[in-house]
């Protein structure tokens, strides 16, 4: 039975490793690549728990812990370097958006909420 | 029956971690996609060391599965909402649609 866990657990984490290796290559925004990132990050924790299972032992969910600590880590130093170094957006945030000319007007064009609808 | 529910567990888990992988492509912007590593992702290793604690009946197992839920249910929203702060900087504002009541419905128009 532990083979069978450890066959589920891999198979998931591999796949969603791969899908997330390919969105890595081909995110258009940075932000797209941290998350990507951080879901690669993610099956790697999930990969020490098949190890675990599969060697009946519980020193590889230290390494699970580690990762998971590296990662948060790795996101909040890759997430305030996209903020320190993008400047070229608008900073007022409290406008939501309004003052981005860069958008195309079909994005741009919030329809009309119509209350009670 | 622990093996039984240890491996719905961990089946249930890895379904979700492939659903969220799949969410960073169908997701329609980088504040929507965000939502695929927090929540989907948290969910589905949840499961999965539920599982691994499931089948392995020990002491050590059991604190060390507390000890890394406990770390990712703390660090992934702090490091989520930075992201966010760091996409709005850099102009990925979020986009709204024909069709989109501002109540949770998602029609996506002709554009996509």
């Amino acid at each position: 039975m532990a083979e069978i866990i450890v066959w589920i657990i891999s198979a998931g984490a591999v796949i969603s490793l791969l899908i997330a290796f390919v969105r890595l290559l081909t995110a258009e925004t940075e932000v797209d690549r941290v998350v990507s990132l951080d879901i690669v990050f993610s099956s790697g924790v999930a990969l020490t728990g098949a190890a675990a299972v599969a060697q009946a032992e519980s020193h590889f969910l230290d390494i699970g812990i580690a990762l998971s600590v590296v990662g948060f880590v790795g996101t909040t130093l890759w997430a305030r370097f996209i903020e320190a170094s993008g400047e070229e957006a608008p900073r007022d945030l409290s406008s939501g958006g309004e003052a981005d000319e860069t958008l195309a007007d079909e994005e741009r064009d919030l329809p009309v909420k119509e209350e009670g609808s | 029956m622990m093996e039984i529910a240890a491996a719905s567990l961990a089946a249930i888990g890895s379904c979700l971690l492939v659903v969220s992988a799949l969410g960073l492509f169908t997701l329609r912007d980088a504040l929507t996609r965000l939502h695929a590593t927090t929540k989907s992702a948290t969910l589905a290793q949840g499961f999965m060391f539920l599982g691994v604690a499931f089948i392995i009946p020990s002491l050590s197992v059991a604190w060390k599965v507390i000890a890394i839920l406990v770390i990712l249910f703390f660090t992934l929203p702090v490091s989520a909402q930075m992201l966010a702060r760091a996409a709005l900087s850099r102009g990925n504002y979020p986009v709204y649609q024909e069709g989109d009541s501002g109540e949770g419905s998602r029609q996506l128009s002709d554009s996509e």
